[in-house]
């Protein structure tokens, strides 16, 4: 089976990851490994073999970051 | 006659010899005499029309001297003339083009000032987000806590939408 790994700043608890599962289909056809990353600030980061999926608050502010320099 | 002390004798015969000296003279002391003063004054007259025709030559000479120098004279000022309108031309010409090289090398100057300050500009506004952004992350993450954490990834699940 393939793995998906979520990054998230404490371990998840089953609810939550149940949730997760409930809005992401797709992650019923994965193992789901989580580990915990505090550089993420809050939030999620999931990362399937093909694809990220970045809820973080860091990822956020990478965003308005990237897009404050494009502006100018 | 004799005793007046008169001799006809004597005055015929130095009557004759006046005569014959006249003669003699005349043949070989006056028309000699005369011939060379003549050919004398010809000579004169040669030597005079001579000089008359050196000098008549002379002042053609000199004529044509002078007529030369101001022909000269006058090719010189044109020359002159001619070179001073060419250096004239080829100054405003060397100016016009220092000019326009001056004015390529502003405009040149000018662009490089501008890329050189918009890239500043950029630099100084992605070290400003940099910054900013460190700033923020080490805020949140020295206010957040487990609690605030929790809640917000709470949030994030309930406002997520479906995803394939």
């Amino acid at each position: 089976m393939k793995k998906v790994v979520i990054y998230s700043t404490y371990e998840l608890s089953h609810q939550e990851i149940d949730k997760l599962v409930e809005k992401i289909p797709s992650l019923k056809n994965y193992q789901i490994v989580n580990q915990v990353d505090k550089s993420l600030i809050a939030g999620l980061v999931i990362k399937f073999a093909d694809r990220i999926i970045d809820l973080s608050i860091k990822g956020r502010l990478n965003n308005i970051s990237k897009k404050l320099y494009e502006e100018t | 006659m004799s005793g007046l002390g008169i001799d006809i004798k004597l005055i015929i015969a130095q009557i004759i010899n006046f005569f014959v000296f006249f003669l003699i003279f005349r043949r070989y002391l006056a028309k000699p005499f005369a011939k060379y003063l003549d050919e004398e004054e010809r000579r004169e007259q040669l030597k005079e029309k001579s000089e008359k025709i050196l000098k008549e030559e002379e002042d053609r000479i000199k004529k044509e001297i002078e007529k030369h120098k101001k022909k000269l004279e006058i090719d010189y000022q044109k020359a002159l003339e001619k070179m001073k309108t060419q250096v004239k031309d080829q100054r405003e010409k060397l100016i016009s083009q220092a000019q326009k090289e001056a004015e390529e090398i502003i405009i040149k100057a000018k662009e490089i000032e501008r890329r050189e300050r918009d890239q500043l500009e950029k630099e100084t506004v992605r070290r400003a987000v940099e910054l900013a952004s460190m700033i923020l992350t080490k805020a949140l993450a020295d206010f957040l806590d487990d609690k605030d954490q929790k809640n917000i990834n709470r949030r994030i699940i309930s406002h997520l939408k479906s995803i394939n």
